[in-house]
């Protein structure tokens, strides 16, 4: 064998390989493949029947990219997918380049490949710049005059808003009662249009009424006198009060929330204004809890892992009023429906607690009693007390205070009676219960009305028994409550004074029902309408109430101690519409000695106060949680999403609907046609001139695009926009087109081109045979 | 051996498929009805087309009460009784019902139920009839046991909950209060056509119920209506409750006949023409068309025999029933946009029924290039069998496949709805059709058939087909590759299909833009028209690159098009996006 030299054996160049392997078809087929199974995964996610021989039960549809926390947006701009995409327009261009020539016959190959890379440059740009967000804009707010104060004030028009002025005169209140967005016009040039009407419920020191407001046409404002109509009619004028203004206003937007962002806001108790924190990377569909004692769950079989996520919230605002205040976002929770107290049986201090269910009659409910804060467990204690007992003689003395004592006592004779009331035994004009005459006196009583939780304001109840002392001389009606110092006489029609000193009236209104247990939390005495009906209690034995009511005592300790957490709802129970609206995060803030934590509620919108919260509406829910810094600062906090200033503020002039025969039904869209919302700029000092949008019929208005997305179907209160740039939109069009032309001209125009070149060619062929005899071959 | 047997066994499978659908068709058939003298001579013909509003529309009563009556029983009759009947005798006789199988429960859920009715003594062959038809006496829904798995049911939002909610739908839609609050068809006295129209509930209240006679004190009353109109309707009104519980036919058939006359007197200005309530009374008495299957299934035996046997009289016979079921498809289509008023493309019946439509349209286009060559009747046939399988949807998946005529969703009510929507549909139609010659491919290569192909397939073969005397001749010559023609024969449709989805794509993205704000937004749907358009790129360049084209562009043609079925009702019913319309 002879030595030889290898020669001509071409060297390994890895640049090489790499540049053959993206000029490669196979290689971008590969990529189109990888393409097809990611977008595929990532959208739908994977489905399957939940039983393999019932594919006619339900199905699972395992969400992918949920578990990685991404939405269908972020998913498709996480760098797999860019890498892919990437690789497979670089293996695009790089092939088009080098294996297609640049011919007549090539141009429809180079068109669509040169549209696709436009279009995803165009996407790249697009989705980069991309702000998408919505806005509510309420469509007007009621600007109050009240003489003698200062500012008017402003009351937005939603339903059961309130407001309450003080003016020299004394306290007015408002309140919206209705809202009827299409009232129709009856009289004067306007007749058979529609208007929307405001009825503002008017207290003012001195009457009670209701003004009806028409937007748009302030001189149809005019009084209502309740139960008995338009005031003109009665009073000559169309305004009861000429000295209360009240006027519509705009309600301008200033700003747009991000879609699927995260921020919490804080400013000081008593500021309006929210000062915004970003929240970056919280996680949009995971449960992140640092440990299992976080939350309380709602099935016994529900699982959860421990995975705590620690994201820093910084300040980006120089008026920030947590100043350096660390703020971190410890835990995160997708569904979770409040917070709930639940009481452990093993605390170290005494505080006994008792679970009685009622049931019958249509009741049906359980109560937490609470012996040494007979409140907490929002019982009211006129129906049911529960009293802990050292010794057998302060059971009796509890005992004693079952059911109701009213004392009368006539100062002058000395002389006074006791008794129990019952509503059954109050005076009522059938059944001519009469005045009752008290012994050695010249006075008589009798009782008009009691009520066992007589509504006095801010959602507090008393009871109060209203009692009538009759002399030859005179007669006084007295309003007696549980606190004896609130005790007046009535003077006639709505007039009170303080009670006349003859007559003396005390009403003790114990309880219907009296526990009483202690110091063994098992031995339960029952009382039952008064002290004489005793009985002994057992846990979980029925007992009959009287009136067809069952009670059963359920659970009864003496050293229970409380603890609260944020409810964590099992996966199968959330409704996959509410999307995040149920989400809770953990907040921890810590300096000095000092720290603070707490789960705070996720807010669609940060609401400037609660006079934006729109009932039964969960993206109009308002609920901030109030925090003491350490130096004493109180300050709210808010967990919604992040906002965007509008360019100029926005305000609803006119929101329309345009439906099908038979007008709007509620609850069903497909009566509806559309939904017109007629929008105002503020620039420039002025409200410029009107902008609309409708669905299919967005408006731009200086680089910003506004579309019609929600509506409030019950009073058009406010409209919901959808707002958003698009820069880039008109690349990505640019691209498509392109592609379309390079497919029209690849499989219909290139095979007619080739047609006639072919036929060219063979007349040549065929002329050149006929001129001579012998021809030279021609390829074609 | 081993390929002929091969193919005996495909071709088996296929009978057997065919064999096994009809026969489960006929055994879950509506349970024939008792023969009942009453139903049989009461003449419901002015009920029929009486006009009654329903959300956002007039309609006649015949197409309202089918609506209402397949909320109950699904795809049965209630009760075997046409729906007009069936409506009236619910609302006035609901005790007849109580015992009876009327109200539908899908089939998820029906075991769970099966179990409860055990447990409140239903016998098991009742239960055995239930599970199988699925239809449910209202009287057990009560029973306490039904009630308890209901509420287990109901717990549980993702897996069942739905389906205990439809069936309570059934339920109320049984319910003769609600019958009797929908059944709104007093025209308003003064109104507009904005006016909602009136309920008899409102003048004759809920006393008829109880004992079938008007107490004045419970009636609302109906504003503007003149004295004589309410006495006669009231008149009429009671006197049809009195005959129908008395089984009159003759004398219900007159109050019926008169309340109809004096309905129309009320409010003549509002009173929709009798002609065109008659016409939308027989589209749904025709059944919405939707066994014009059975004609496309007639015209595509011979076409078949034709592509077989080279049948040239099969041909013939083929293209006039085509044409016969193209033309009773079009007069399906035409009839539903004359009653609804709008296009009818927008909820998944009609958008199936028009993507056929567009389908079969093309296919003529095509046939008429392809006329003097061997792709001749693959069209034809292609077309044929996709319409016949939509329209059999239709037909046999009928609570799925809604054919009552509601508004357009307010959303959908834009010239892009003609534009972006049709255009997807009609590549819908195409990727089926090529899906179905591409079957054929692969059944020919199965059986044997050589693996030649066509070397410019699609339009391009059919333009450059003896441009030539040296050229490709395959298309005409007579001896020509079987395999070959059907392979470029799927080219032509897949071309077509890859221009019309990509131009559908880049409407719908347009549309999108000024309806949603985003031309593109990453929805399921969206994502999956694209997932489709993928594997119709990777088709193209595998076709360049294989060397036994025709077998991969055939397997990739069947891909894509089970891709797009994928997208079409998996991506809708499993999967809600902002397409969930349609």
């Amino acid at each position: 064998m002879q030595d030889t030299i290898t020669s001509a054996r071409p060297s390994f160049n890895p640049f090489r390989a790499i540049y053959d392997l993206i000029s490669s078809i196979w290689f971008g087929i590969f990529m189109m493949v990888l393409l097809f199974i990611y977008m595929s995964i990532a959208s739908a996610g994977i489905l399957y029947p939940l039983s393999i021989t019932d594919p006619y039960g339900p199905w699972i549809r395992w969400i992918v990219r949920e578990d990685f926390n991404k939405t269908e947006m972020e998913v498709f701009a996480w760098w797999p997918f860019n890498l892919l995409m990437g690789l497979f327009t670089l293996n695009m261009i790089v092939v088009t380049l080098r294996r297609i020539r640049l011919t007549v016959l090539n141009l429809g190959v180079w068109m669509i490949h040169s549209g696709i890379v436009i279009l995803t440059l165009g996407s790249v740009y697009y989705f980069g710049n991309k702000l998408e967000g919505d806005a509510p804009v309420f469509r007007r707010s009621i600007a109050i005059k009240v003489p003698g104060a200062e500012d008017p004030r402003r009351m937005i028009v939603r339903p059961e808003n309130r407001a309450f002025v003080t003016g020299e005169r004394g306290e007015y209140s408002f309140a919206i009662a209705s809202i009827n967005p299409s009232w129709p016009l009856l009289s004067g040039d306007d007749k058979g249009k529609t208007a929307c009407s405001v009825n503002v419920a008017v207290q003012t020191p001195s009457q009670n009424f209701i003004r009806q407001m028409l937007i748009g046409y302030p001189q149809y404002t005019e009084d209502i006198i309740p139960g008995k109509g338009r005031a003109v009619k009665s009073t000559g004028k169309k305004l009861l009060d000429d000295e209360l203004e009240l006027s519509f206003i705009y309600e301008p937007q200033t700003e747009y929330y991000i879609k699927d962002s995260a921020a919490l806001y804080v400013r000081e108790v008593g500021d309006t204004q929210w000062v915004e924190r970003p929240i970056e990377g919280l996680p949009h569909y995971s449960d992140n809890i640092a440990q299992r004692k976080d939350v309380w769950l709602t099935r016994s079989d529900q699982s959860i892992d421990i995975d705590p996520i620690d994201i820093v919230v910084p300040k980006i605002k120089d008026n920030d009023p947590l100043g350096d205040i660390g703020v971190h976002v410890t835990g995160r929770l997708h569904y979770s429906t409040g917070n709930e107290t639940r009481w452990n049986p093993n605390g170290n201090q005494l505080n006994p607690m008792m679970k009685v269910a009622f049931d019958g009659n249509g009741v049906n409910q359980e109560f937490s009693l609470f012996a040494l804060n007979p409140r907490f467990g929002g019982v009211d204690p006129s129906m049911i007390t529960y009293h802990w007992a050292q010794n057998e003689a302060q059971r009796t003395e509890f005992g004693a205070s079952t059911g109701n004592q009213l004392t009368l006592r006539i100062v002058e004779a000395d002389k006074s009676i006791r008794f129990s009331v019952e509503p059954e035994n109050t005076f009522d004009r059938n059944k001519n219960i009469g005045f009752v005459e008290i012994e050695g006196t010249d006075w008589s009583y009798r009782v008009k009305t009691f009520h066992r939780s007589f509504p006095i304001g801010e959602g507090q109840n008393v009871p109060i028994v209203v009692v009538e002392f009759k002399s030859p001389e005179r007669s006084i009606t007295r309003w007696v409550t549980d606190d004896p110092t609130r005790a007046q006489d009535l003077m006639g029609a709505q007039k009170f004074a303080p009670p006349d000193p003859a007559v003396e009236a005390v009403f003790n209104p114990g309880a219907l029902i009296t526990l009483v247990a202690g110091p063994d939390p098992k031995d339960i005495d029952v009382f039952v309408g008064s002290p004489d009906d005793r009985r002994e209690a057992v846990i979980g034995e029925m007992m009959t109430m009287g009136s067809g009511i069952r009670m059963t005592i359920l659970e009864s300790h003496s050293r229970v101690s409380a603890e609260t957490r944020p409810i964590l709802v099992a996966k199968r129970d959330r409704n996959p519409k509410a999307e995040n609206k149920f989400s809770r995060i953990k907040v921890e803030m810590t300096s000095d000695q000092w720290s603070f934590s707490r789960w705070l509620p996720y807010h669609h919108y940060p609401l400037v106060n609660e006079h934006y919260s729109v009932p039964d509406r969960l993206e109009f829910h308002y609920q901030p949680t109030r925090c003491m810094l350490p130096d004493g600062t109180e300050i709210e906090m808010l967990y919604s999403r992040s906002r965007q200033s509008l360019p100029y503020a926005l305000a609803l002039e006119d929101f329309e609907l345009k439906v099908h025969t038979g007008g709007f039904v509620s609850g069903n869209t497909a009566s509806v046609r559309d939904f017109i919302s007629r929008l105002r700029p503020f620039e420039e000092g002025e409200w410029q001139s009107e902008i609309t949008t409708s669905l299919n019929d967005p408006a731009t208005y200086a680089d910003l695009y506004y579309f019609q997305a929600e509506w409030d179907p019950g009073n058009m209160a406010f409209t919901g926009l959808g707002v958003g740039n698009r820069d880039g939109v008109y690349i990505q069009l640019l691209g498509t087109c392109i592609a379309v032309f390079g497919m029209i001209y690849v499989f219909y125009i290139k095979p007619i081109i080739k047609r006639r070149r072919q036929q060219a060619v063979w007349a040549q062929v065929e002329n050149a045979k006929q001129s001579t005899t012998s021809s030279e071959p021609i390829t074609v | 051996m081993n390929r002929k047997f091969a193919v005996r066994i495909v071709d088996l499978s296929l009978v057997a498929f065919v064999a096994w659908f009809a026969w489960k068709q006929y055994d879950q058939r509506a349970p024939s009805a008792e023969p009942d003298a009453f139903a049989a001579n009461v003449e419901l013909e002015p009920l029929r087309n009486l006009a009654i509003q329903d959300v956002g529309r007039i309609k006649s009563f015949d197409s309202f009460a089918r609506g209402k009556m397949k909320m109950v029983g699904g795809p049965y009759n209630v009760d075997g009784k046409e729906p007009v009947f069936a409506y009236l005798d619910l609302m006035l006789n609901p005790g007849k019902y109580q015992d009876k199988a009327i109200i539908y429960v899908k089939r998820a859920i029906r075991d769970d139920l099966a179990r409860a009715m055990r447990e409140s003594g239903v016998s098991s062959e009742a239960i055995a009839k239930f599970v199988k038809s699925g239809l449910m006496a209202p009287g057990l829904y009560w029973a306490p046991a039904m009630q308890a798995e209901f509420k287990r049911l109901e717990q549980d939002i993702i897996r069942t909950q739905k389906f205990v909610n439809f069936m309570s739908w059934a339920m109320a839609s049984a319910d003769a209060h609600r019958l009797s609050n929908d059944f709104a068809v007093i025209p308003a006295p003064n109104g507009n056509d904005k006016t909602p129209w009136f309920a008899g509930e409102q003048l004759w209240g809920l006393g008829f119920m109880q004992d079938g006679h008007n107490h004045g004190n419970d009636t609302v009353g109906i504003p503007g209506l003149d004295d004589s109109s309410k006495a006669n309707i009231t008149g009429d009104w009671n006197k049809l409750v009195e005959t129908w519980r008395a089984q009159d036919p003759s004398g219900a058939s007159a109050a019926i006949a008169s309340l109809a006359e004096h309905l129309k007197a009320i409010n003549p200005s509002l009173y929709p023409e009798t002609e065109k309530l008659n016409l939308e009374s027989t589209y749904f008495k025709l059944k919405a068309f939707v066994w014009v299957w059975v004609v496309y299934a007639l015209a595509a035996i011979p076409l078949g025999m034709f592509i077989a046997y080279r049948i040239e009289g099969a041909l013939l016979v083929g293209k006039i029933g085509l044409l016969v079921a193209f033309g009773l498809h079009t007069l399906a289509i035409g009839l539903r946009w004359y009653i609804s008023g709008r296009i009818p493309n927008a909820n998944m019946f009609e958008a199936i029924l028009a993507s056929v439509w567009f389908g079969v349209l093309g296919a003529f286009v095509l046939e008429f290039f392809a006329r003097k060559t061997n792709m001749r009747g693959l069209f034809y046939f292609g077309s044929a069998i996709c319409a016949m399988v939509a329209m059999m949807c239709q037909q046999f998946m009928p609570t799925v496949l809604k054919s009552d005529i509601d508004n357009v969703m307010p959303v959908l009510d834009d010239m892009w709805l003609y534009i972006h929507t049709n255009m997807i549909i009609w590549s819908y139609a195409l990727i089926g059709i090529a899906a179905i010659i591409a079957l054929l491919y692969l059944r020919y290569r199965l059986g044997g058939g050589d693996p030649s192909t066509a070397r410019v397939g699609g339009a391009g073969s059919l333009i450059l087909e003896g441009s030539t005397p040296k050229g490709d001749r395959f298309l005409v010559d007579e001896k020509g590759s079987t395999g070959k023609v059907l392979d470029a024969a799927t080219m032509v449709i897949l071309e077509l299909a890859f221009v019309t989805l990509w131009a559908g794509l880049v409407m719908g993205a347009i549309w999108a833009d000024h309806s949603w704000g985003r031309p593109w937004g990453w929805d399921p749907k969206e994502v999956f028209a694209l997932c489709t358009f993928v594997i119709f790129i990777i088709l193209v360049h595998v076709r360049i690159k294989v060397r036994d084209k025709g077998l991969w562009t055939a397997i990739l043609a069947v891909v894509g098009c089970a891709v797009m079925l994928f997208n079409w009702i998996v991506i809708n019913f499993k999967i809600t996006g902002l397409h969930s319309y349609a």
